[in-house]
């Protein structure tokens, strides 16, 4: 008995005087999700790191796949906050934010929700997605825009998509990328295969780019596999607005003219949270941050290569792209 | 005194803790691995997929083996079962349950599939079921003669056993990018994992079934004139029916619980639904889907194991 309440003291003195000889005493905390795209980690990543370095927070990170989930997660307070959303996928965005979207100092873009989540401001990288060929493939076949593919479809059939073309689609169906959908509305006779991951599309298109076999792949940039392998872009048509669409109406009324029918929009990426967090006074100074971030496309792109292709850890890549750049970053300081 | 030691001895304890800490945090990092002792075995191990991924010879029995499982296996049974009725489908299932286990379990069955086409999920399951089994019947065609020969030599069932193991406790996300490199996402490369996840049971449980049947058996077939084949296939097979049976078994509902994880590779059916239902936070669909499963496992679980019941039954063995 008297044994044993000493052990349990002398174990809780070492426990101390252990935890003391790091700073515990981070008293701010945050809660943030951590994307399932490298460049979503990385823009988190940066944001997280400014937080925890220059402004003493401790942020707890958890893995959360993008979509209207995390939008409800946010929404409901099981976490605080997400990093680059993009406007062309999500559809939780006109339903939740009421707020402008402000891209150095412009409108971009008008919300009119229930205000259920909060719009923190852009994320600054600019997206762009579109459908992608290798450069040798539409070189040896003469593809220019999207209109020739079908002339090719069997150059880019496999077994399972028999006699259509087959699309390495957007991986992940709460992405909401309608590819099928797309490819339908334009009439290309096109398969699109959904693999459940970016690893899983990326490592097949990598071994197709590998036996220099064609093959259509579904890609966004910024993205470190633009400088890896030599792609060319199928030139979607323009997008437009189509604004009956809803996740529950789901395209129907828009037909081929507007979205999903079309290219995806320019997307100004946004970071966005739980508006209670956000709106006390304790967190005040992380609103203000998150108003002035602007991280840029090339930064990204810059630490994508060190990730995904120098296959570096995320956080030793920021800390680094922090320590090296400090006039990038300082001015978002509040 | 026997006291006054044991404190002395926990002060030096917690004085030798408090210093490695101390040591280590300030001066000398000896908490952490060497770095000169590092190997490293991932260069190597990525030069000899992406060798892989370009040999013509590798990629060529790659698309013939994807396109013979695809349209000899996969496909005709997929059409097959997502084309027939459903009432058709129920009633093989209820009359299987009926001949193995009994009226009340053909019942049942036709309960629970009538509650999977009620939940709308019908199709999907068909195609659940068809990867299952697609993965099951590569399953026993790989892994009963591997069983058999490790019941008849004790190093290959050692080299095996280390093999088996090692398949066992890989986290699959280890191999699935390289099929994915070699076979293309999809169902096949679905079913392949499935293979790989799965096979373990029905190896061991083979190999184990033919040790287990006693030496006199066999001795009594040979010295009436019995070949190696004829003992193995009139005597041995017979006994061991039982173990294989739950081999079998297992395996189905190992692939069964894989059909989470193919999703993330192109897999269909079920496991994408309760993928999708998660990423929209639909918990409703993904959570039908994920009952879907459990039934489909549930029954046929329930079948290959009456089986066994009344083959134990036909050989003596329970009474």
């Amino acid at each position: 008995m008297k044994l044993s309440k000493k052990i349990s003291a002398l174990i809780l003195s070492v426990a101390l005087l252990i935890g003391s000889f790091g700073q515990a005493n981070a008293a701010k905390r945050l809660h943030a999700a951590i994307a399932d795209w490298t460049g979503g980690i990385i823009t988190c990543e940066v944001a997280v790191a400014i937080l925890e370095r220059e402004m003493g927070y401790k942020i707890k990170q958890t893995v959360f796949p993008s979509g209207t989930g995390l939008w409800e997660a946010i929404a409901a307070g099981e976490l605080d906050f997400a990093c680059e959303s993009w406007p062309s996928y999500a559809e939780a965005d006109t339903v939740m934010l009421k707020e402008d979207l402000i891209y150095e100092g412009k409108v971009v873009g008008t919300y009119s929700g229930d205000g259920s989540v909060d719009l923190l401001g852009t994320a600054g990288i600019i997206g762009m997605s579109d459908y992608w060929i290798p450069r040798y493939a539409a070189e040896e076949l003469g593809i220019k825009t999207w209109k020739d593919l079908n002339k090719h479809k069997a150059k880019f059939a496999t077994i399972e998509s028999g006699k259509k073309g087959r699309l390495i689609g957007c991986p992940v169906a709460g992405w909401n990328c309608h590819d099928q959908k797309r490819l339908d509305l334009l009439g290309i006779d096109f398969q699109a295969d959904e693999l459940g991951t970016e690893a899983a599309a990326i490592a097949e298109a990598k071994a197709a780019y590998m036996r220099k076999e064609p093959f259509l792949l579904y890609l966004w940039s910024p993205h470190w596999f633009f400088g890896e392998y030599d792609m060319v872009g199928v030139q979607l048509p323009e997008h437009k607005t189509c604004d009956s669409f809803t996740e529950a109406n789901n395209w129907k009324d828009c037909g081929t003219a507007a979205w999903p029918a079309t290219g995806w929009a320019k997307d100004y990426t946004m970071n966005y949270g739980n508006p209670a967090t956000f709106a006390s006074a304790e967190h005040a100074d992380a609103k203000k941050f998150f108003e002035k971030m602007s991280l840029q496309n090339i930064d990204q792109a810059k630490m994508l290569v060190e990730v995904d292709i120098k296959k570096r850890d995320v956080k030793e890549v920021v800390n680094e792209w922090l320590d090296n750049n400090p006039d990038k970053w300082k001015s978002w300081l509040p | 005194m026997n006291l006054l030691a044991k404190d002395i001895m926990l002060f030096l304890i917690f004085l030798v803790l408090f210093l490695i800490a101390f040591i280590d945090h300030y001066f000398l990092e000896i908490g952490t691995f060497p770095k000169e002792w590092k190997l490293s075995i991932r260069q190597p191990i990525t030069n000899a997929v992406e060798s892989l991924t370009v040999n013509p010879g590798f990629i060529s029995f790659a698309k013939g083996l994807r396109a013979f499982v695809y349209l000899n296996l996969l496909r005709p049974l997929d059409v097959f079962l997502t084309q027939i009725p459903w009432w058709y489908t129920l009633a093989v299932f209820s009359a299987l349950g009926y001949v193995t286990v009994g009226i009340r379990f053909a019942i049942i069955t036709a309960l629970l599939l009538l509650f999977i086409g009620a939940c709308g999920i019908w199709t999907q399951s068909m195609i659940t079921l068809s990867s299952v089994l697609v993965s099951v019947v590569l399953c026993f065609v790989i892994g009963v003669p591997l069983g058999i020969i490790a019941s008849y030599n004790e190093r290959f069932r050692n080299i095996q056993n280390v093999v088996l193991d090692a398949m066992q406790t890989l986290p699959y996300f280890c191999y699935l990018i390289p099929v994915l490199m070699f076979f293309g996402g999809g169902t096949v490369s679905a079913v392949l994992a499935t293979v790989i996840y799965s096979i373990p049971p029905i190896i061991r449980l083979t190999s184990l079934g033919l040790t287990q049947v006693s030496g006199t058996y066999s001795e009594v077939s040979r010295s009436f004139g019995g070949t190696l084949i004829q003992t193995l296939n009139k005597v041995k097979f017979p006994l061991a029916i039982p173990s294989l049976v739950i081999g079998f078994n297992q395996t189905v509902i190992m692939a069964f619980a894989m059909q989470i994880v193919t999703p993330l590779i192109g897999g269909k059916g079920l496991g994408l639904e309760v993928f999708n239902g998660l990423a929209r936070s639909d918990t409703g669909r993904g959570l039908a889907a994920g009952i879907g499963i459990v039934l489909l496992a549930i029954i046929i679980d329930r079948i290959t194991l009456a089986w066994t019941k009344k083959q134990r039954e036909a050989l003596g063995l329970i009474s």
